[in-house]
Order: structure tokens, then sequence, then C-alpha cells
């Protein structure tokens, strides 16, 4: 993946070749935070996020040998935590749906909206919001977006499209409730 | 239109200023024991699997090559047969004897598979069945009836046997045959059904038995053979036949083509 190395993210190193304990120590070190915070995007809650990123490492170095590619462990990672959140907003949302005495109504999309903008993006579906998250907060490309979400470039267009116009929708209400989001 | 930039901007400051709980270095111990733990079960599930492949491996490979050694005890190696005395049909010793070739599927160790046939006393007379007797033969090297000793088997082989004639031994004894050495390799096939109707079929031997052609020689041949056809058991009538022709049999003895029963052979 020809990643442009964000602004954010200038001082990231890239995952070097080196001895299998070298590259864990130095991947988890150069990728843990961003992750957790791509996966707080997805979810809302930042122990589950920790969690499922914790999860996601676990589950990649686990299976290290089995990696074609180890240069693009960081796709792997990415596609590990955004299905990880999935299942992870399935099961909660479930497990809490059962536990409450109330009704819980709607999709099982996120868990708690924690602040203004990122209480619009969770309300996206799944999808739409990974793609939101991997070009907005990650600064990848729509092929880079494909790779990870294991879909072709139209698809992800296709998504960001309608995740832009959902988000314009919304932001344009919560503006005239003078809710205060102007982007326009 | 939203301005994306901004989005952007404000979604990445959003997410970033939550304050992780713990950072990465204090995650790392966390991070290697859950590795160490996956590693863990993934390695006692691989050797369960391992273990139950090489239990049912034990399991069934003693049965699968059981069945394969069966059937190598019923395909002898012949060599082994011709050099190691089979076992016999029977415990009759080989003396003249009316019982007939019996027909076990495994025959005793250490004892030479036999079969019957019947010769003429010299002093006998040959319209006279009581002048016929049953002689046995000791087989070497015949792996059909050392192996799979079946009605048709034992009747090719006393026919082969029948049609060498007799032996110096037998011929010594007042023995004789409308068979000779030139008769002997005559024999073509033979065929026993289900019903028990057998077809032999010869090849055409009439050059070498200018004698059965006569009234006597035809009685003594045709005594011989069907005597020694229906000592098998199962055998219940038999067709003669000279090179796939019924006709060009019988017509030698001047008879028409006709199978013969053991019925009416014994009751003649």
């Amino acid at each position: 993946m020809h990643r442009p190395v964000p602004a954010t993210r200038e001082d990231r190193p890239n995952v070097p070749m080196k001895p299998k304990d070298a590259v864990f120590s130095d991947l988890f070190s150069s990728e843990y935070e961003r992750l957790v915070r791509l996966a707080y995007g997805m979810l809302g809650e930042m122990p589950t996020a920790e969690e499922v990123v914790m999860e996601a490492f676990t589950s990649v170095f686990a299976k290290w040998s089995n990696i074609r590619k180890p240069e693009r462990i960081d796709v792997y990672l990415r596609r590990s935590v955004i299905n990880q959140s999935r299942s992870t907003i399935r099961r909660l949302y479930a497990e809490r749906k059962a536990n409450s005495k109330h009704a819980v109504t709607g999709e099982a999309t996120s868990l708690e909206p924690q602040s203004e903008l990122l209480d619009v993006v969770l309300r996206l579906p799944w999808r739409q919001r990974s793609c939101v998250l991997l070009r907005y907060y990650e600064d990848l490309t729509e092929r880079e977006i494909g790779e990870i979400l294991d879909c072709s470039i139209g698809t992800v267009k296709t998504h960001l499209s309608r995740a832009r116009r959902s988000l314009e929708v919304t932001l344009r209400e919560d503006q005239k409730a003078g809710r205060g989001r102007d982007f326009e | 239109v939203t301005n994306w930039q901004d989005f952007k901007n404000r979604i990445t400051g959003e997410l970033e200023d939550v304050p992780l709980r713990k950072s990465p270095a204090d995650r790392v111990p966390e991070l290697t024991k859950a590795i160490a733990r996956r590693r863990r079960w993934k390695w006692v599930l691989a050797t369960a699997s391992t273990l139950f492949v090489v239990v049912l491996g034990t399991m069934i490979l003693p049965s699968v090559t059981s069945n394969e050694g069966t059937q190598i005890a019923h395909e002898p190696d012949p060599a082994v047969i011709t050099d190691t005395p089979s076992p016999s049909p029977s415990d009759e010793p080989s003396t003249p004897s009316p019982e007939p070739t019996p027909t076990t599927d495994s025959l005793p160790p250490g004892e030479s598979p036999t079969v019957t046939i019947y010769l003429l006393r010299a002093s006998g007379d040959a319209y006279i069945r009581d002048s016929y007797v049953s002689v046995q033969r000791t087989l070497n090297g015949n792996e059909k009836v050392a192996s799979k000793p079946s009605d048709r088997d034992l009747l090719e082989a006393s026919l082969t046997e029948l049609l060498k004639g007799v032996t110096p031994e037998e011929s010594s004894d007042g023995f004789v045959s409308a068979f000779n050495s030139k008769t002997a390799g005559s024999l073509l096939s033979v065929e026993v059904d289900s019903d028990g109707g057998a077809v032999v079929d010869f090849k055409d031997f009439t050059e070498s038995l200018p004698e059965a052609s006569t009234t006597q020689g035809s009685a003594i041949l045709l005594t011989q053979l069907n005597s020694t056809v229906f000592t098998i058991d199962s055998v219940r009538s038999v067709q003669y036949q000279v090179e796939g022709s019924c006709d060009a049999f019988w017509s030698f003895f001047q008879q028409v083509c006709s199978p013969v029963a053991q019925d009416a052979w014994e009751r003649k």
C-alpha cells in the first residue's frame, strides 16, 4: 500500500523487517494509540476500543507466520480492528438489549456517543462509518480503504458519497436546531 | 457544501482528545501474555488433532492390513504351491475309490490335492460298469485346484489327468484307458454353470484315438469320461464338444449331439 503519510503521522515509523519480537514491539508502540482511536470512532467507547485493539494485535501476532506479506501488516491490523469493532458492537448491543428493562430500538451501530461530531458519525451505518473514519481520520485513499474493507474502489466511493450526504443533512439539521455544528 | 477539511480536523481532534486508559508501554506485558495464551491454545488444538489422527490411524490401519493379508492368502504365489505340497481335499488314501473328490475351500496343509479319474481294468468287460475303477491322481503344481478348488477347477483337473492316459504304475497295476499320451493336453475348456450343467470342450483328438470310433472303443471312452465327470457332486449334466461343436464330438461316435444327464447315466 503506497500510503501518503499524513501530517499528523509524520513521526510514525514504517514497519521494518526486523526480528519478530522487535517488529512486534515497534509495531505495537507505533500503531496502538492510533488504532485505539480508530476503534473509538467505530464504537464510541474507549475501554471497549482498547480491548478491541488488544484483541486485534493478539490475533495478528499469534498467526504472524501465516501472514504472507508482513510489510502490509498495517492493512491486516486495520481490517482486524474494523471487523472486531463490528462484532463487538453486535455482541454488546445484544447483551445490553437483553439486560435492559426498556426496549432498545434502532440498528446496532454504536454503543455510547461521547462527543458532538463523533455522535453524528456514530449514527452512520457500519460500512459508511468505516469509510469516513479511514478517509478523514486515517487519511487513506479510496484504494487503501477498499483494500482494508476488502471491497472495490467503486464501493468505497459509494459509501463515502452516501456518508457525506447523510452527514451534511444531519449537520444542517443540527445547525438549524441551534446545536452549533457549523461546517458550512 | 460541507467543509470536509474542517470536518477532518474536527473529527481527528475529537478522537484524539479522549485520553487512553493505559499507554502502549503498559499494555505490552498484557499483550505478550495474551499472545502466549493464544499460541498455547493453538498448540493444544494442533496436538489434540494430531493425536486424534494418530489414534484413528492405529484403529483403521490394522483392519486394512488384515484385509489385505486375507486377500493375499487367497492369491498365493504359484511357485510356493508347486514347491510346497498343498492340502489334500480328502483324507482318503490314493487308492481306487468311488468317493467323489471333495470341493472344500481349504485343503489340509502338507497334503497334495488329488482328483479322481476312471480307468478300465485290463481284464474287465468294457460294457460292464463294474469293470471301471476310480483312481486318484495327486496333482503337483496345479495352482487353481490348490487355491480355489471349485467344482469347475476340479473337473478341469480331473479331465486333464484322464486325457493323459494311464501312468506306467497304473499300467503295471493292470489298468488301461481309451486315452493315451497323445491326447494329453487336448482339453480346451471346462465350464460349469450354477445349475450343474457342464460344458467340456476338447481339441480334435480323433486322429490320436483311432480305436475310439469302434463300438468298444467309444464305450470305454464315454464311460471313462462320464464316470470321471460325475465324480464332481454338483455336475448334473455334461455337454461334450470338439472345438466348440457338439455335433463334431458325437459324430465321431456315430451319435447325435445331446447332453449326458447324471441321472440317466447312472441308470444305465
